[in-house]
């Protein structure tokens, strides 16, 4: 019964958070473009219209059957990341479950996008896989080094040694970089938002959604970008001795990649996944073997 | 042992004649043998024996089946079992439908020879068999097979060649062919000869599992051979190259160190990491091949080189983890081989084509086949909760906890660049705009169905209870002597951390549950038909368009393509190299054999400079 009863606390906390927080960042996009911009809890009203919406269009059963898989695999992953001090399932942290699972929501809305039988979902597709191929490997790695030093793959472990050794950030300056980077890419925050891309391919992916499909992978993307900011704060910023101070930091570093964006323009998408497989990963590998050569303090 | 290769010898015979009667008999009939085979090795767990068959000469065969070769030996039965059951209705407009079934009847007497081997002239021998019933079946299929065929048995020759080499030289130095007198004699041997003798077995085991750079005998043989038949390439017949890798880089090694008392061996010496080191190249060239291919069956192939790279990398890193997993990964690979090739054996059947550019929108028509594609490629991208996850995150922790950041970078590359390939038939040929012309196609029939249905239901199962798939190599492990990885029912424990497959798959479940109600609480959704979607404000039809234009397939990872487009390729140098060959071969021929003036007066110059320097000396 707890377990019920933290389940339903994190994704409830986790959906009121993150709603509010992205209400927000409109807002500071709009103060960097000089435009006043909506309230901060625009987006509960945006999400509950679409829910609430009488007409919504179903292409067919793939078109519904992806949906729920994005939203039950993002939900599912989302149990598997520690916040601050706590966590659903104790000792079953694991980097590596994490990140695959993630990724059985991606494939869902993948499957579920082109089943709507429209061609810009499916260019938005193949841009959107093909740039993932691009950031995951450089930040697969960086994630590896820590393992290799820390000797467990658990995320709340990672994080609670950094309080001995002090911040990721700190101790390996190039990873933390690269997985910046990359955490941007998995945003889908400019410069990497070719999958979405709204003046090329009328928004990729997201073309046939409406009413309540389009609400819930609204909702979906809201869980997946509280997963991989969380993941970043756990891994590079210590995470959070209390859930304030996590909290705080992954505020910072969610509002950091929005003011980024904001001033960004768009890489075309072999420019993304050339970028990826040259700098960071070539960062990474010296992080590497500085990390082998001199260890981590 | 020596028994039943007699019947199945027996049987192939029988088979002819049943399916010359009629294809579905002569193929119930192999499913019946194979499957009487699958519950007699799962009956027979933990049983073992050793028996000979003399041949008259002093030379004698020897079998043996044991703890380290009963999983290839249920891989082999299970594979056929499900082959022969797909092809009770799938032979029916095959020409040769009766000798292709007596040949994957010899099939089944190479897989008892193969692996249940317990001298290095029965491996010899029935690697020879399946050789030649192989060349056979795949010379069966569309045009070009013939060519294919040539290309593959080329390349056995060369296998053949470098493994009756080594096991002369070890017949020369220990004088028989069995394994225990090998093992025995393995320190005592010149480390020279060891070497050499290690080194041929690798090198054939590398060219018949497709491991880069000489896989390419996978494209062309997987592209043109019968429908029917890829799955058994892909799920059994590369599956003979991984399992001499095994022999050569597990078995023997390690029980010799055994012995001598040497309890862990990690192989991070210098071999053994240029081997793993090729594994990763493997990894990488598959994975990029596989994703610009635009056929189903040859993008299937590239993933069977990449996935042999996996196999090859964990078998040669050589820590009690990676060889659990490159193990267990072989097992993976067969259930995931089987799934897409035998989906996309459906695919063809109904449709005619594997090409990826001609179709769309066949969920409609074929939702099992869709099914099971998508189990299959869950499980080659490794997500989670299914079986190819286990062996994914068993790789990774074994690479990460000893910092080879290298090979893990070469693991995760393959494994994310999977995503992208096995997503391409899923969107192009299942799913997008189903053109005019296949509008009728229908599902295909039960036995079918159902073959590819115990497929994906055992991906699942193994998934989500790992012990299944892991405890037969575990006891591997025991019995040549390495610690065996821990696991439970549904956990697997590694130095790092631990795994809990169940749970994943109830917290999976349990999501998708949720998801499930919130779409339900709300209003209902109105269905629409195909063309109607987003244009630009165009309506389609009245636009003269045809699904086949509003269909995004052809070209799908163009963008990704162009990366690549000056790079290097093997088979390309392959290609100059033979026509070097050839050009140096037509000089000769045209200087000296062609009736032509030309030859005459090279000729009778070169006498007369023969005359001349024999009077002037």
């Amino acid at each position: 019964m707890a377990l019920i009863g933290k389940i339903v606390l994190f994704i409830v906390g986790a959906f009121v958070f993150q709603v509010a927080l992205s209400g927000f960042s409109r807002k500071v996009i709009a103060r960097i473009q000089k435009r006043r911009g909506p309230v901060f809890w625009q987006n509960f009203y945006d999400i509950g219209k679409l829910f609430f919406k009488k007409t919504s269009i179903s292409h067919g059963f793939i078109f519904d059957f992806g949906v729920w898989m994005a939203f039950g695999g993002t939900v599912a992953t989302l149990l598997f990341v520690p916040v601050g001090p706590y966590s659903v399932f104790p000792g079953q942290t694991n980097f590596i479950v994490i990140i695959y699972l993630l990724a059985i929501g991606s494939l869902g809305m993948a499957m579920s996008a082109v089943g709507s039988a429209n061609p810009y979902a499916s260019m938005g597709i193949s841009r959107a896989l093909t740039q993932m191929f691009g950031y995951d490997v450089p930040f697969a790695l960086t994630v590896v080094i820590m393992i290799y030093v820390h000797r467990t793959s658990q995320v709340a472990k990672l994080a609670a040694v950094q309080s001995d050794i002090g911040w990721h950030l700190w101790v390996m300056p190039l990873s933390a970089l690269v997985a910046f980077i990359a955490l941007m890419a998995m945003l889908g925050k400019k410069p990497f938002d070719t999958p979405i891309a709204p003046a090329e391919i009328a928004s990729g992916p997201l073309v046939e959604y409406s009413g309540k499909y389009l609400g819930m992978l609204m909702v979906q993307h809201e869980f997946a970008t509280f997963v991989e900011v969380g993941l970043f704060v756990n891994l590079f910023l210590g995470g959070g001795s209390t859930l304030l101070i996590y909290l705080v930091k992954y505020i910072i570093v969610y509002l950091l990649t929005v003011i980024i964006s904001a001033l960004m323009a768009r890489f075309r998408v072999e420019q993304t996944v050339a970028f990826f497989w040259k700098w960071p990963l070539v960062l990474v590998f010296i992080q590497a073997l500085i990390i082998i050569g001199i260890g981590i303090r | 042992m020596s028994t039943l290769i007699f019947i199945g010898l027996a049987a192939s015979l029988l088979i002819y004649a049943a399916a010359r009667l009629s294809r579905p008999l002569g193929a119930l009939l192999l499913m019946l043998l194979s499957g009487a085979g699958v519950a007699a090795l799962i009956l027979s767990w933990g049983k073992g024996f050793t028996e000979t068959l003399p041949l008259g000469n002093g030379l004698e065969l020897t079998f043996s089946l044991s703890t380290f070769n009963w999983p290839f030996l249920l891989l082999g039965a299970f594979v056929l079992f499900i082959v022969s059951l797909f092809a009770v209705n799938a032979l029916k407009e095959m020409e040769q439908g009766a000798s292709f079934l007596a040949l994957l009847t010899l099939i089944g007497v190479s897989v008892l020879g193969v692996f249940g081997a317990y001298d290095f002239l029965t491996l010899f021998i029935f690697f020879e068999l399946m050789t030649w019933t192989s060349f056979f079946l795949v010379s069966m299929g569309k045009t070009g097979a013939k060519k294919a065929a040539l290309i593959y048995a080329f390349m056995s020759m060369i296998a053949a060649y470098l493994m009756i080499s080594a096991i002369m030289m070890i017949a020369k130095y220990t004088g028989s062919f069995s394994y225990s007198d090998f093992m025995g004699m393995y320190e005592a041997m010149p480390s020279g000869i060891r070497t050499t003798v290690i080194i041929f077995f690798l090198a054939a085991a590398l060219i018949k599992g497709g491991i880069y750079p000489v896989h390419f005998w996978l494209r062309s043989a997987h592209g043109d051979a019968p429908h029917v038949f890829s799955p058994v390439l892909s799920g059994l017949l590369v599956k003979y190259g991984y399992y001499s890798a095994y022999l050569f880089l597990l078995f023997f090694p390690v029980m010799v160190a055994t012995k001598a008392g040497i309890t862990q061996v990690t192989s991070t010496n210098g071999p053994n990491f240029i081997l793993a080191f090729i594994g990763g190249l493997s990894i990488m060239a598959g994975t990029v091949a596989a994703i610009l291919q635009s056929d189903a069956k040859k993008l299937v192939a590239f993933s069977s080189v990449s996935h042999g790279g996996y196999v090859i990398l964990a078998l040669a890193y050589g820590t009690n983890m990676a060889v659990a997993c490159g193990l267990a990964h072989i097992w993976v690979h067969v259930l995931t081989a089987l799934g897409m090739f035998l989906s996309m054996a459906a695919v063809a059947y109904r449709t005619g084509t594997t090409d990826m550019d001609e179709m769309g929108g066949l969920i409609k028509n074929m939702p099992v086949t869709f099914t099971v594609y998508l189990i299959a490629i869950i499980s080659v991208a490794g997500i989670p909760p299914l079986a190819g996850f286990v062996s994914k995150w068993m790789i990774i922790q074994a690479l990460a906890a000893n910092g080879s950041y290298i090979l893990a970078f070469m693991a995760f590359f393959g494994s994310i660049g999977s995503f992208m390939y096995v997503f391409r038939p899923l969107a192009t040929i299942f799913l997008g705009q189903r053109p005019h012309k296949f509008k009728d196609v229908k599902e295909v029939p039960f036995f079918m169905q159902l073959s590819m249905l115990v497929v994906t239901l055992l991906t699942i199962l193994l998934g989500i209870m790992p012990y299944y798939l892991l405890k037969p190599f575990t006891r591997i492990q025991e019995f040549i002597g390495m610690e065996p990885v821990r696991i439970g029912f549904s956990t697997v424990y590694s130095a790092l951390t631990q795994l809990d497959m169940m749970l994943v798959f109830l917290v999976f479940g349990g999501g998708f549950l949720l998801a499930l109600f919130i779409f339900l609480l709300f209003a209902k959704p109105t269905k629409v038909e195909q063309h109607e979607v987003y244009t630009s404000g165009e309506i389609a039809p009245e636009i003269s368009t045809t699904p086949e234009i509003y269909h995004f397939s052809k070209g799908y990872y163009r963008s990704f393509g162009r990366l690549f487009s000056r790079w290097p390729s093997v088979e390309a140098w392959y290609h100059k190299g033979a026509s070097y060959i050839s050009q140096f071969f037509e000089i000769i021929e045209q200087s000296l054999f062609k009736q032509s003036i030309n030859g005459f007066i090279w000729l009778a110059v070169l006498v007369m400079a023969v005359l001349m320097a024999v009077r002037w000396f």
